[in-house]
């Protein structure tokens, strides 16, 4: 099963995206900051990231970057923010794809399954 | 000959003091238009962060009403545990969303010096540390927060700031110590000269307050330069928990090492 790590430090956002991915059948796990993002990534990599961009210990782009250097294919990452500049900030650190806060529920889905196809 | 040269100096004086005013009128717009940047720095900062704590927990509201609507679309209804589930987040986060709209509009009003019209009612500041600690405690893995001192301690103060006040301190506990551990929360009966007070005790062992900044800490929009940019947050919680306990006739106190943690203390008369 496709396992989605949500990376965000508002338990109450992480809270949320869980359940609505699990609704849709994905396997949820989740972290609060960058340093335990980079964690759970290294000891089961995800098939998907959905980053916060403001993240305490290690930021959503620094997280990035470090996953990137690791071996293996690439993550996908979906960036859902309310950064009025997050779209940039999407576009820099490599993200397919970029959801402002508060999203569409269809909207999430989309962007979720097109990053699961292109991986 | 003589009343030349006089003249010559007196020029030459002249057009010293001329641009020395000139250079002075300069650094003073120089100097003028820095403040202005850093104010609206401050100002653009503290408007991001105030649009981020807004946007989350409508994100969450939007979010669960969604969720409950596609649920119930679905399979034709939803079952009870999950509507009171998705339901209490809901309420969770409209609570949220009005506690900083009531935050930013005390904030507005006592930055135009205006007093806040507290509404006294009696109630149990230790009931309402463990409440507010137990809240907390739910959103972090990381984090241990103990509470500790008497069981309860009765005054008459204004309950929703008095939960803002001690939300802001055990909140900032967990967001400035990133690396996790042990935030100590404890309530104390104190007695002196003056009176009878509450005390109410948070100590965490996180980033601390750089030495510059703690003179500034309560300062409207201040935020210590070993934060900023790094770790969230408006630059108003501490001046709004100053201004509250101030007007409950009250104090509040900081004691901080950069890197090894911050202890603030308040008191407010019983």
């Amino acid at each position: 099963m496709d396992l989605i790590l949500v990376v965000d430090d508002d338990p109450q956002i992480r809270e949320l995206l869980r359940e609505i991915l699990e609704d849709e059948g994905f396997e949820v796990d989740t972290a609060a900051d960058g340093h335990q993002a980079f964690e759970k990534a290294t000891r089961r990599r995800p098939s998907l990231l959905v980053l916060d961009l403001t993240l305490p210990l290690v930021s959503g782009p620094e997280l990035a970057a470090r996953l990137r250097e690791q071996d293996g294919a690439p993550i996908p990452i979906l960036v859902i923010s309310g950064d009025g500049r997050a779209p940039v900030k999407a576009r820099e650190l490599g993200a397919y794809a970029y959801l402002h806060k508060p999203f569409q529920i269809h909207d999430l889905l989309d962007s979720v399954t097109h990053g699961l196809r292109a991986s | 000959m003589t009343e030349d040269i006089f003249g010559i100096f007196q020029l030459l004086a002249a057009l010293i003091a001329f641009e020395l005013e000139a250079d002075e009128q300069q650094r003073r717009q120089i100097s003028q238009l820095e403040d202005s940047r850093r104010e609206a720095a401050l100002r653009d900062e503290f408007l991001s962060s105030v649009a981020h704590d807004l946007k989350n927990p409508l994100t969450s509201i939007h979010g669960y009403t969604q969720l409950m609507a596609r649920v119930a679309g679905r399979a034709g209804s939803i079952p009870t545990t999950q509507a009171i589930r998705h339901l209490g987040s809901i309420q969770r986060a409209a609570a949220r969303m009005a506690a900083s709209i009531d935050e930013l509009m005390d904030v507005t009003r006592l930055g135009a010096d205006r007093s806040l019209e507290l509404h006294r009612e009696e109630l149990d500041i230790a009931a309402l540390v463990r409440d507010v600690a137990a809240e907390h405690q739910q959103g972090t893995e990381r984090h241990q927060i103990n509470v500790e001192g008497v069981d309860t301690l009765i005054g008459e103060w204004d309950r929703a700031r008095l939960v803002r006040v001690v939300q802001n301190l055990i909140g900032n506990a967990i967001r400035y110590s990133p690396d996790g551990g042990d935030v100590t929360v404890s309530v104390e009966r104190q007695a002196d000269a003056t009176g009878n007070w509450a005390e109410v005790r948070v100590r965490d062992r996180g980033v601390g307050i750089p030495a510059a900044d703690l003179p500034h800490i309560f300062e409207r929009f201040h935020r210590g330069s070993n934060v900023v940019g790094r770790l969230g947050g408006t630059g108003i919680g501490l001046f709004s928990v100053q201004q509250i306990v101030e007007q409950h006739g009250g104090t509040v106190a900081v004691e901080s090492h950069e890197g090894q943690g911050s202890t603030f203390t308040l008191r407010v008369p019983l």
